[in-house]
C-alpha cells in the first residue's frame, strides 16, 4: 500500500494508468481514438505496445497537449525492449506531463503485468483494465486450444470487458458469448459497436460529482437486462449520492469494497476519521485515498476544504439500487456490516 | 600480388567432400586456394610455407549460430553459476555448487568495490541446482548497504537482496504479480515480469541488464575473445535491436583487422511495426561488410521449456503446468512474416514447443504461397520439441533447424523428470532425426545461456549426455563428423555464408579453427576436451595465448 499523506500535498496527484488489453482487431486502437476525440480538459499520455494496422490518431493525442510513445515489445524478454519505466519517467518529466496514462498493450500481452508497473510506481495509480473482445471472432478463437489459454488470461484481470462489434452478430450469439466471457466475470461486461464507451468510463477525472446533488439524481435506465441494448450509455447505471454526515472514510471505503463487484467507479469526497476532508476512488477493485486538495506548490489558491460537499459518484454496470441503500441507509446496520468488510479484506 | 601461405598442418579436415582431409592449405589475401599436397598447391606460384601448425589439426572456423552479445558484457558482473565457466579474460570460474558459496563469491566482489552505491551484480544463477530458492537473507549476508543483484540463467527473473526491495518500496502488501513469497508469507527477493523488474532496476539506477551503455565496446571486445576461445571465427548476435549507436560500435570494431570474429546480428523483428523494420533492415543491409553481416531478422514465437513458457501441443507439460505463452499473435504471425520476406530478408524464427513450431511452419508455408522461394532458408531456432513430422515439413518448405543440443546436458534431468517426460525428452534436439529426414541444421549454445563452445555442443549432439550422466534419446545421436559439420558448413548454410564460410576449399574465406588434437580420432566422451590453440580470420593469425593483447 502507497504511503499517503492526508494532509493538503505539495506533491502532484499520482496520475491514472488504464490498460486496454485484447487480441489484435478487437478494436483497441479504435477505443483510443474515440476516447481521444470524445473526452475534453485530460491531458492523456498514450503509450503504445502494438503494431496493428490502425495507427492512433496523434493528433487526437496532440490536441490535448498530450504525448504518444510507442514502446517496443517488452513482453518478449524481460532485459530486451524498450524500458517502459523509463518511458513513463519521460513523459511525467516532460513539459506535457499527462493527467492520464492509456496503454495499448500487445495482442498477445497478459495486461495485468503492464497494470503492474502503475501498482509499483510512486507517481501512478493504477486504473481500470479493459479487455476488449471482437464479438465476431471470439466464439471461434475461444474454441481454438491455440487462442483459448491467452484469451482467457487477458480476460481474468480485467476489471471491464468489453464486448465490440457487437453489430457482427445476432442477439442469440451475443447471448451465448456473454455467457462464456461471465461466467467469472459478473457484472464487468459491456457491449459496443466501434468501441464507443461512454466518456466517463476511461477516464476518474471526467467522472465528475453532478450539479444536481439534491438526494439522488440517477439517469439509470430500468429494466435494462431483460432487454440488451448496444448503445453503451444505456447500459452503465450512474448515481450521484449526498452522503449523510455521519459517513467516513473508513465505513465508504469497507461499502465500495463491499459492492465493488457492481461497480465500475466511484469518486467523491467525505470526511476521515479526524475530521479532515478526503477525496476517494474506486476503479475496478481498488479504492484510494488522498487529500481532497492538490495545491501546486506556488500558490494558495484553493478552495477550503468544507467547501467540498460529502458526495459520491458512482458508475456501474449493474443497479446501483443496493449500494445506495446501504450508503444512504441505516447506519449502525451499515457500521457493523461496513467494519467485517473491512476486516476481510485487509 | 601477395605472398601465398602454405599452412602446413598434422590434419585439415576441409568439410569438403572432394578433398576430405589434406595436409597443407594455401591461403592468398585471405582467401584459401586449396587444399591438398605440396605439389598439388605448388602450381599457384611462389609460397612461404608457415609450419606453426604442423603438430595441430586445422578445421573451418567454427560458426556460432545462436549467441549473444550480452556473452560479452555478462562478464562485468560476478559469475555465479552452477557449472564451471571460462571468462573471456580467460579466468576459469568454477561453478558453485551450493548457495553457500554464491554468496561467498559475492561477498569478495562487494569488497573490491569501493563506491557505496555502486551494486553488486551477479549473474548465472540457477537455483533449479539447489534444494531451495535464494533468499534476501541470502543477499543481505553481502551488504545490506548496497543494492545486490543476481540475475539468473535464463535471464528472466532475478533476485534482489532487502536493500532493492527497500529502495524500490516494495513489501508483502504490494499487490502485484511474480513476487515470490517463502512459505511463511515472507518476500525472497525474487522478481519476475517485467513491472517487478524493472522497478527494482530503476530504484538502484541502472536502465536495464542488456545495457552496455559506455562499456558497449568492451563488452562487444569480450564477446569476440569468448569466441575466439572457443575457436570460433563467426558468431551471431540473436538478436539486437540495431540501435544506430550500437551499429557504429559494431561497424569501428569490424574495421579493425584485430577484431577476431565476423559478426552477424539479427534485427528483432517484432519490436517495431512491420514496415519500419523492413526499412531499417534495407538500409542496415547496404551497409553489410565481410566482418559485419548485416540484413537478418528474428522473430520470437514462444518462451523457454524450462521456464515453462514454451508454447506446447497436447499433452503439454509433463507436470501438469499450463501451457506457455505466445511472444507474438500467432494469428499475426503470417503477416509480420510476409512483410520481411517479400523485402528480400531472411527470417530465422525461435520456437521451443511444438505447437510454436508448428504454428511457425503454418505461417512459413502460408507465405511462401504467395512469395514462393525455394532458397529463403528460414531457420527455426531451439526447435527444440520438433519431431518426424515436423522435420519432414521442414524439409519440403527448405526450412532449416538450428538445435539446442546444450539443453541436453545444461537441463536434460529436468527435462526428463519435470517439462517433457522420458518419451519426449529423448526426442528433444533431435539432430539425427533433423539429418535422416533431409533438414540443414547447426546445433548451438544459445550463450550466455549455457557456454559458448562449439566443440562442447557436438559433444552433447554425438553423446547426448545429462548432467547426471543419463543418455537421452540415444538413436538422435550423431557423428563427430555430423557434429563437426553442424557447427560448420550447417551453421553457414543458416545464415547464408555457405558460399564463402563454413569449409576450407578454394575460394572461400581463409577462417580456420586450430585444435591441438584431432576430433574424428580422439574418445568421443573427450570432444568437448581438445584444446583450442586459437583461430585464423581472413588469414589472420589469432593465438588464444594472446588474448587481451589487442584490446582497447
Amino acid at each position: 500500500m502507497k504511503a499517503t499523506s492526508l494532509h493538503k500535498s505539495s506533491k502532484p496527484p499520482q496520475v491514472p494508468m488504464t490498460i486496454i488489453g485484447g487480441f489484435l482487431g478487437t478494436g483497441k486502437t479504435t477505443l483510443l481514438n474515440h476516447v481521444l476525440s470524445h473526452s475534453i480538459g485530460i491531458r492523456y499520455g498514450v503509450m503504445v505496445n502494438d503494431f496493428g494496422s490502425l495507427a492512433i490518431d496523434e493528433s487526437l493525442v496532440a490536441a490535448h497537449n498530450g504525448d504518444t510513445i510507442s514502446f517496443a515489445n517488452g513482453c518478449v524478454c524481460c532485459a530486451m525492449g524498450d524500458n517502459l519505466v523509463a518511458s513513463i519517467d519521460k513523459l511525467l518529466a516532460s513539459a506535457h506531463r499527462p493527467e492520464h496514462f492509456l496503454v495499448e498493450v500487445s495482442g498477445v500481452a497478459n495486461p495485468k503485468a503492464l497494470a503492474d508497473v502503475a501498482t509499483l510506481h510512486p507517481e501512478l495509480s493504477r486504473d481500470l483494465i479493459v479487455t476488449l473482445v471482437d464479438a465476431a471472432t471470439v466464439g471461434e478463437r475461444l474454441s481454438d486450444p491455440r487462442l483459448r489459454d491467452t484469451i482467457m488470461m487477458q480476460l481474468a484481470p480485467a476489471d471491464l470487458i468489453v464486448l465490440n462489434k457487437c453489430d457482427l452478430a445476432n442477439e442469440d450469439q451475443l447471448q451465448e458469448i456473454q455467457h462464456n466471457l461471465t461466467a467469472h466475470h459478473k457484472g464487468k461486461l459491456v457491449r459496443t459497436i466501434n468501441a464507443r464507451l461512454p466518456d466517463d468510463v476511461l477516464s476518474q477525472k471526467s467522472l465528475q460529482p453532478s450539479q444536481v446533488h439534491d438526494g439522488i439524481e440517477s439517469d439509470t435506465i430500468s429494466n435494462i437486462k431483460t432487454s440488451w441494448t448496444h448503445d453503451p450509455e444505456a447500459q452503465f447505471h450512474r448515481a450521484t449520492l449526498d452522503l449523510p454526515e455521519s459517513m467516513d472514510s473508513e465505513v465508504l471505503t469497507a461499502l465500495l469494497r463491499k459492492h465493488q463487484p457492481t461497480l465500475l467507479r466511484a469518486k467523491g469526497f467525505v470526511n476521515n476519521k479526524m475530521g479532515q476532508r478526503v477525496s476517494i476512488q474506486l476503479s475496478g477493485k481498488r479504492v484510494d485515498i488522498s487529500p481532497s486538495h492538490y495545491s501546486p506548490p506556488d500558490t494558495d489558491t484553493h478552495n477550503p476544504e468544507h467547501e467540498t460537499p460529502a458526495i459520491l459518484v458512482v458508475i456501474g454496470l449493474d443497479s446501483l439500487d443496493r449500494f445506495r441503500d446501504e450508503v444512504l441507509g441505516v447506519n449502525n446496520m451499515v457500521d457493523e456490516g461496513a467494519t467485517r468488510n473491512q476486516r476481510n479484506s485487509v | 600480388m601477395d605472398t601465398i601461405t602454405l599452412f602446413k598442418a598434422k590434419k585439415i579436415i576441409t568439410m569438403n567432400p572432394r578433398q576430405p582431409v589434406a595436409d597443407y592449405v594455401a591461403v592468398r589475401d585471405g582467401i584459401i586456394l586449396g587444399t591438398g599436397s605440396l605439389d598439388s598447391l605448388a602450381g599457384w606460384g611462389d609460397y612461404e610455407i608457415d609450419n606453426q601448425f604442423a603438430d595441430k589439426v586445422i578445421l573451418p572456423g567454427f560458426i556460432e549460430g545462436h549467441c549473444h552479445s550480452w556473452e560479452g558484457a555478462a562478464w562485468e558482473d560476478t559469475y555465479v553459476g552452477f557449472l564451471d565457466r571460462t571468462s573471456p579474460t580467460r579466468e576459469v570460474h568454477p561453478g558453485l555448487k551450493s548457495i553457500g558459496s554464491v554468496v561467498e563469491k559475492l561477498k569478495k566482489a562487494n569488497h573490491t568495490l569501493t563506491d557505496p552505491t555502486t551494486p553488486v551484480k551477479g549473474w548465472g544463477l540457477d537455483p533449479i541446482f539447489f534444494e531451495r530458492r535464494v533468499t534476501c537473507a541470502d543477499l543481505d549476508q553481502i551488504s545490506t548497504t548496497r543494492p545486490v543483484v543476481v540475475i539468473h540463467q535464463s535471464g528472466h527473473i532475478i533476485n534482489v537482496n532487502s536493500y532493492v526491495l527497500d529502495k524500490a518500496g516494495i513489501d508483502g502488501n504490494t499487490d502485484v504479480d511474480g513476487l515470490v513469497t517463502d512459505g511463511h508469507g515472507e518476500l525472497t527477493g525474487e522478481l519476475m515480469g517485467i513491472a517487478l523488474y524493472q522497478t527494482a532496476l530503476k530504484a538502484i539506477g541502472m536502465n536495464s541488464i542488456l545495457d552496455m551503455g559506455e562499456n558497449a565496446e568492451r563488452s562487444l571486445w569480450w564477446f569476440a575473445n569468448s569466441a575466439q576461445i572457443a575457436g570460433v571465427t563467426t558468431v551471431t548476435d540473436l538478436a539486437s535491436e540495431l540501435s544506430p549507436e550500437m551499429v557504429t560500435v559494431q561497424q569501428s570494431l569490424a574495421a579493425l583487422d584485430s577484431y577476431p570474429i565476423r559478426v552477424v546480428p539479427a534485427f528483432m523483428g517484432q519490436m517495431v511495426p512491420s514496415n519500419e523494420g523492413v526499412e531499417k533492415m534495407l538500409n542496415l543491409k547496404k551497409q553489410s561488410t565481410p566482418k559485419l553481416q548485416l540484413g537478418l531478422v528474428k522473430l520470437i514465437v514462444d518462451g523457454s521449456i524450462q521456464g515453462f513458457t514454451a508454447r506446447l501441443k497436447t499433452p503439454g507439460y509433463y507436470n501438469g503446468a499450463p501451457n506457455g505463452l505466445w511472444y507474438v499473435d500467432p494469428t499475426e504471425l503470417p503477416s509480420i512474416i510476409e512483410a520481411y520476406h517479400s523485402a528480400g530478408l531472411q527470417i530465422h524464427i525461435h520456437t521451443n514447443g511444438d505447437e510454436a513450431t508448428e504454428e511457425a511452419l503454418d505461417a512459413i508455408e502460408q507465405v511462401l504461397k504467395v512469395h514462393p522461394d525455394s532458397d529463403a532458408r528460414f531457420t527455426l531456432q531451439h526447435c527444440q520439441m520438433a519431431h518426424d513430422a515436423h522435420f519432414k515439413r521442414m524439409a519440403r518448405l527448405g526450412v532449416c533447424a538450428n538445435l539446442f543440443a546444450n539443453h541436453l546436458y545444461y537441463w536434460g534431468d529436468q527435462h526428463y523428470e519435470t517439462t517433457m517426460g522420458p518419451e519426449r525428452a529423448a526426442r528433444m534436439d533431435a539432430a539425427n532425426s533433423a539429418g535422416r529426414l533431409g533438414v540443414n541444421y547447426s546445433i548451438h549454445s544459445d550463450a550466455p545461456v549455457t557456454h559458448l563452445s562449439p566443440l562442447f555442443t557436438a559433444w552433447c549432439g554425438v553423446n547426448r549426455r545429462t548432467y547426471s550422466g543419463r543418455i537421452l534419446g540415444e538413436p538422435e545421436c550423431i557423428s563427430v563428423q555430423e557434429a563437426l559439420h553442424a557447427v560448420t558448413l550447417g551453421a553457414a548454410f543458416t545464415l547464408k555464408l555457405d558460399s564463402e564460410l563454413g569449409s576450407i576449399e578454394c575460394g572461400k574465406r581463409a577462417d580456420f579453427t586450430i585444435l591441438e588434437d584431432d576430433p574424428l580420432t580422439i574418445d568421443p566422451m573427450k570432444l568437448k576436451d581438445i584444446t583450442v590453440w586459437g583461430t585464423v580470420l581472413d588469414g589472420r593469425v589469432f593465438p588464444v595465448s594472446e588474448i587481451g593483447r589487442n584490446m582497447n
